[in-house]
C-alpha cells in the first residue's frame, strides 16, 4: 500500500510511542512504523521498570535534562493514559565509606541536576524504609521522586492515545529500503511504500542501520544485555522501594524492586553482546546466578525460590549520552538515538523536545503546522479487575457480564478484559500482545492454564483459525498443525 | 456494600468443582447435609480429569478401569442425582474468617460470576478443593532463549485432547512425572518424534505402571540424572542442551549434549493451589505446600476443610476421593452437631521422621481411628513404617508396617486402629506427646 506523511517515525519503542503522542497533539500526518509485532518489543519491553530521579547522568548531560524532567511528567502520564506507576522512591545503598563517598556524589549531582527530595540516611534510617535490607548497608540515598512503571503498558498507552489521535501504526513493517525523493524521503516495508517528509529515528538497537540507509551519519551502537528474575506477586512486598547497589562503570548495578504491578524484579547484569547473535536475549546461568548473589548482597533474605520467569533485555549504548538531534547528513532525518537507561524515564520529555524539532523540520520546507484543537488527553484504559474493590467488580460485571468471567486465574483478568484489549486502538492478535495488554498469562503459572482460552477469544475477535494462532512474531504459531495431520 | 452484591448463606461451600470437590460434596450430602454449593471456576464440572482421556483411573475407588472423563463423570452423576447446587463459571477470589458472625455464618466467599456479577457465600463450613498447578520454567530458572514450543506438560494435554491441535513434532519431555509420562505417549501416537523424557534424579517422578506402560512399551528413552541446562532457538524452539547431573544435582561440566527439538514439555512437579489458603491464613506445611490438617482434614481454621491437591499432591485420583470423602462427611458431621470447634487442646501433632517426608494429617484429634497418609523421601527397600509415640522425651513404639518397596512416587496409608488409638490416648493422659512417623 501507498501513504503520503508529514513524518514517518521509526521504531515502536517509548521513545516513538512517546513521540508519537506529542505529534498527534499537531496538525501532521503521522506514521509509525514498527518492524516486530507489537509495539515494545526491544529494550522497553525488557528493562527495569524504573522512573529513575536523575542523580546519576553527568550533570549538563541530555541524560540530565530529560531524565529529571520526564520524572517529573510521569505521575500525571499515567493519570491520564492510565498505565500501572508508583512513586515509590529509590534508596543507592552503601556498604562501606567508599560507597558513601558515592552516594555523596550521586546527592551532589542530584542538586546540580534539580533533582528535588533527596536526603542522605543511614544504614538504620534505610533499613527502617526496607525491613529487608542488609545489615551491612551503612547509610543510603534516598530519592523521593524516583518510582516504578510497566515500561511496556506505558509504551502501549502513548500508543493507543496517539492513535485515537490520528497517528497511523504499522505493526510487523520492517524499514527495508530509505530513498531519497523530491519531497523527503520513500520508506520502503514488506507491505509499504511510505512517502514521508520528515523521518524519526527511534529504532534503538537498528538505529544506526536506519541512519545508514536514510543517508544519514554513522551511528555505532554498542549492545549490552541486562538478565533479570521475575518473582511471583506474593514476593511483591520483599522490597518497598527500588533497591541500587552503588553505580559502577557497568551501570547502575543491580537492583532489587517492587514492580509497578506488583512482583518483585532483580537485575539487571550488565555483558557485552555480539552484535549478530540472533538469540542475543537468551538468559544464562551466569548471568542468572549474578543477579542473584548480588540481590542476596543487598536483601540477604532474597529466595531462591518464588521465580516465575527469567528475561533479557538489550540496551542500545551511544558513546556517554542521548544522540538527540536533527541529522546534519541527510536534511528531514532526525536521529534520537542511544537511548538506554534512562530512556524509559526520559522518553516523555525527549518526545516534547523532537516533537518540536520534526514541526520546524516541516516549516523549512514552507509547511505551517498548527496545533489541533481537538485533542483527548486521556486513553480508555483496560479496567484491572484484580486492584477493584468489590463494589467496583460488582458494577462492572452489572456493565458487560464478561467482566465476571476469570480467565487467567493467577493475575486475576476476565474475560472482558481481554476483549477490550483485543479491540483496542492498536490491537494485537497474539498471545503476547494479550499478555502485555491486560496480564492474562504474567503470572505464576505462565499462561499453562489460560493460553487456551485466550486463543479461542484471540480467534473469536479477530477471525484468525484457532490453530494458526501465534504467540509473538511469524513463525510463532502455538499449535503446529491439528490431530491426525502429523 | 450490601447493596452492590448478592449475599447467600450457605451450610457447606465446596471451592472447586474437580475430583476432590465433587466426592466432598456428595460425601456430605450423603452424610446428611442438603445445603451446600459447589463453585468451580471452570464452565464444566469435572477439573482437570476431563482432559485426561488415558486410562488407569478408578481401579480403587470404583473397581473398574476408567477414563478420566467416565471417572469425573461419575461424581458428576452422583451430584446431579443428589441435586447438589453447582455454580460453574465461578471462581472464588477470596475468602474471609469472622468468628463473631452470627449463626455460624463465620466464613465469606467471596466470588466472581459472569451470570451473577459478584456473590458472597457466607458459609458455616468451606472445603478447600482447588487442586494444583504445574511447576513452570522460571521456577527450575533454566536459561536460554524463550521460543515458543516450550509447554508444560498439562498445557499440551489441553490442547492436544481438548483442542485437537499439535503443538509439535519432535519433543523432549523433561521431568519425569506421570502427566510428563502420559503425554509421552500420546504425542508418539499421534505420530510426534518424542526423543526422550530427562528425569533430573536418579528415579522417576512417576507411577511405575506409567513408565512400562508410556515409556518402555513406547521405546521412548528415560534418561535419568539428566537436566535440561540450555535453550535454544529464537522465534521457535529449534533444541535444547542436556546434561548429566551429579547427586547434588548440579550439572556435570564435559556431559553435555544438543538435542534437537521443536517441543519442550515440562512436567517437574505440582504445586497445590493455595492461594485462596495463604490470603485466609490457614497454616500451611512448608513441605506439602498444603494447609495443615488433622484427621478430618479440618485445617487450623476451625470450619475449614482441604482435600485433593490442593492439601497435598496424590499420585492417584482414587486417592483423592477417599481424602475428599472424609473432609466431607467431617463438615456435615460438624454442621448437624452444631459444635464449630474441635477442642483444640487435644489431640497430637504427627510428626514426620527419618525417610519419610511428610504425613497428611499433620495432627490428630485421637477421638477416632484414623489413617496417616505419607510419603517418603528417597526410594527404599525392604524397609517398614514406625508410628512412635513421644511423651517426656520418651518414645514407645505404638505399630509398624513393612514394605517391599517405598517410593516417593507412591503414597503409602499407615492404619492406625482402635487398641492402637487407645494405648495413645493413655500415654497422653497425663501429659501432652506427639506421633513420630518414620521409616527403618
Amino acid at each position: 500500500m501507498k501513504r503520503k506523511v508529514d513524518i514517518a517515525i521509526i521504531g515502536g519503542g517509548v521513545v516513538g510511542c512517546s513521540i508519537a503522542r506529542e505529534l498527534s497533539k499537531s496538525d501532521v500526518k503521522t506514521v509509525l512504523i514498527e518492524a516486530r509485532e507489537d509495539l515494545a518489543r526491544g529494550a522497553s519491553g525488557a528493562n527495569s521498570g524504573i522512573v529513575h530521579a536523575g542523580y546519576d547522568p553527568k550533570p549538563g548531560s541530555l541524560m540530565a535534562k530529560y531524565n529529571v524532567k520526564g520524572c517529573a511528567m510521569y505521575p500525571e502520564l499515567a493519570k491520564e493514559l492510565g498505565f500501572p506507576y508508583r512513586p515509590v522512591g529509590s534508596l543507592v545503598i552503601a556498604f562501606d565509606e567508599g560507597g558513601m563517598k558515592t552516594v555523596q556524589k550521586l546527592y551532589d549531582r542530584g542538586l546540580e541536576n534539580g533533582v528535588p527530595g533527596m536526603e542522605v540516611i543511614s544504614g538504620d534510617e534505610a533499613r527502617k524504609m526496607e525491613p529487608e535490607l542488609s545489615e551491612k548497608v551503612i547509610g543510603a540515598l534516598w530519592a523521593k521522586s524516583a518510582g516504578i512503571v510497566s515500561p511496556y503498558e506505558a509504551t502501549i498507552a502513548f500508543a493507543e492515545n496517539a492513535a485515537v489521535n490520528g497517528v497511523e501504526f504499522l505493526l510487523e513493517q520492517p524499514v527495508q529500503a530509505i530513498d531519497h525523493t523530491d519531497e523527503g524521503f520513500l520508506l520502503t516495508t514488506p507491505d509499504e511504500q511510505i512517502e514521508a517528509k520528515v523521518i524519526i529515528n527511534c529504532a534503538g538497537a537498528a538505529s544506526g542501520k536506519i541512519s545508514e540507509m536514510a543517508g544519514g551519519e554513522e551511528i555505532t551502537i554498542s549492545e549490552r544485555k541486562g538478565e533479570y528474575t521475575l518473582y511471583d506477586r506474593n514476593l511483591g512486598s520483599f522490597a518497598r522501594t527500588v533497591i541500587f547497589q552503588t553505580p559502577d562503570s557497568a551501570g547502575k548495578g543491580v537492583l532489587v524492586t517492587p514492580t509497578a504491578e506488583g512482583n518483585l524484579l532483580l537485575g539487571p547484569s550488565s555483558d557485552p553482546i555480539d552484535p549478530n547473535d540472533v538469540n542475543a536475549t537468551a538468559t544464562t546461568q551466569e548471568g542468572q546466578d549474578k543477579i542473584f548473589a548480588m540481590g542476596r548482597k543487598s536483601t540477604p533474605n532474597l529466595p531462591y525460590s518464588g521465580a516465575i520467569t527469567g528475561f533479557a533485555g538489550i540496551r542500545a549504548v551511544f558513546e556517554d549520552d542521548f544522540y538527540i538531534a536533527p541529522s546534519k547528513k541527510a536534511e528531514g532525518l532526525i536521529q534520537v538515538a542511544g537511548i538506554c537507561s534512562p530512556g524509559l524515564t526520559s522518553a516523555p520529555a525527549i518526545a516534547e523536545d523532537v516533537a518540536k524539532m520534526a514541526v520546524s523540520e516541516l516549516e523549512k520546507l514552507g509547511l505551517s503546522v498548527s496545533e489541533k484543537t481537538e485533542w483527548i488527553s486521556h486513553r480508555d484504559a483496560i479496567p484491572s479487575v484484580r486492584e477493584m474493590s468489590w463494589d467496583e467488580r460488582a458494577a462492572l460485571c452489572e456493565e458487560d457480564p464478561a467482566y465476571g468471567r476469570i480467565v487467567c486465574r493467577c493475575e486475576t483478568v476476565t474475560e472482558g478484559q481481554i476483549r477490550k484489549a483485543l479491540r483496542s486502538p492498536i490491537p494485537v492478535y497474539t498471545i503476547d500482545g494479550v499478555k502485555r495488554r491486560c496480564r492474562a498469562g504474567m503470572g505464576r503459572c505462565q499462561g499453562s492454564f489460560c493460553s487456551p482460552v485466550v486463543m479461542k477469544i484471540i480467534s473469536e475477535e479477530s477471525g484468525i483459525p484457532f490453530d494458526q494462532i501465534r504467540k509473538a512474531g511469524k513463525g510463532t504459531t502455538i499449535a503446529q498443525g491439528k490431530l491426525k495431520e502429523i | 456494600m450490601e447493596d452492590k452484591h448478592l449475599i447467600k448463606q450457605v451450610n457447606i461451600a465446596v471451592v472447586g468443582g474437580g475430583p476432590a470437590g465433587l466426592a466432598a460434596a456428595v460425601a456430605a450430602y450423603d452424610a446428611g447435609e442438603r445445603d451446600l454449593i459447589v463453585i468451580e471456576r471452570d464452565r464444566h464440572l469435572g477439573g482437570i480429569l476431563q482432559q485426561c482421556i488415558h486410562n488407569g483411573f478408578g481401579l480403587q475407588w470404583f473397581k473398574k478401569e476408567l477414563t478420566g472423563p467416565e471417572y469425573a463423570q461419575r461424581f458428576i452423576d452422583q451430584a446431579e442425582e443428589r441435586k447438589i447446587e453447582s455454580m460453574t463459571g465461578t471462581m472464588v477470589l477470596e475468602i474471609q474468617y469472622h468468628p463473631e458472625q452470627p449463626e455460624g455464618y463465620t466464613k465469606s466467599v467471596f466470588c466472581l460470576s459472569p451470570s451473577c456479577g459478584v456473590i458472597e457465600y457466607q458459609a458455616k463450613a468451606v472445603i478447600l478443593s482447588m487442586g494444583c498447578r504445574e511447576r513452570v520454567r522460571g521456577n527450575l530458572k533454566t536459561p536460554g532463549t524463550r521460543p515458543v514450543g516450550i509447554y508444560s506438560a498439562g498445557l499440551a494435554q489441553r490442547l492436544v485432547n481438548l483442542e485437537g491441535v499439535m503443538p509439535g513434532r519432535e519433543v523432549v519431555i523433561l521431568g519425569s512425572g506421570d502427566i510428563g509420562l502420559i503425554m509421552a505417549r500420546r504425542m508418539k501416537w499421534e505420530g510426534a518424534d518424542v526423543k526422550m523424557v530427562c528425569e533430573i534424579m536418579p528415579y522417576s517422578a512417576g507411577l511405575a505402571r506409567n513408565i512400562q506402560q508410556c515409556l518402555i512399551d513406547q521405546n521412548i528413552p528415560l534418561h535419568l540424572s539428566t537436566t535440561v541446562v540450555n535453550i535454544h532457538g529464537k522465534d521457535r524452539l529449534e533444541g535444547v542442551t542436556i546434561a548429566a547431573v551429579d547427586e547434588k544435582r548440579q550439572p556435570i561440566p564435559g556431559t553435555e549434549r544438543y538435542v534437537s527439538c521443536d517441543t519442550l514439555l515440562l512436567s517437574v512437579g505440582l504445586l497445590p493451589e493455595n492461594e485462596l489458603s495463604r490470603a485466609l491464613s490457614v497454616e500451611m506445611d512448608p513441605v506439602t505446600g498444603g494447609p495443615k490438617v488433622d484427621e478430618d482434614r479440618e485445617t487450623s481454621i476451625p470450619g475449614v476443610y482441604a482435600c485433593g491437591n490442593v492439601l497435598h499432591v496424590h499420585d492417584i485420583v482414587d486417592f483423592v476421593s477417599k481424602e475428599s470423602t472424609i473432609a466431607g462427611e467431617a463438615a456435615a458431621r460438624q454442621i448437624a452437631s452444631g459444635n464449630e470447634a474441635k477442642n483444640a487442646s487435644k489431640g497430637a501433632l504427627i510428626k514426620a521422621a527419618g525417610n519419610v517426608r511428610y504425613t497428611v494429617p499433620q495432627h490428630a484429634s485421637l477421638l477416632n481411628p484414623f489413617s496417616i497418609y505419607c510419603r517418603v523421601g528417597q526410594p527404599q527397600d525392604e524397609g517398614k513404617f514406625t508410628l512412635k509415640a513421644l511423651v517426656n522425651g520418651e518414645e514407645k513404639v505404638i505399630l509398624t508396617k513393612k514394605f517391599v518397596r517405598a517410593v516417593p512416587s507412591e503414597m503409602a496409608e499407615i492404619p492406625v486402629n482402635e487398641k492402637q488409638l487407645s494405648e495413645i490416648r493413655s500415654l497422653f493422659a497425663e501429659e501432652e506427646g506427639q506421633l513420630v512417623l518414620t521409616t527403618e
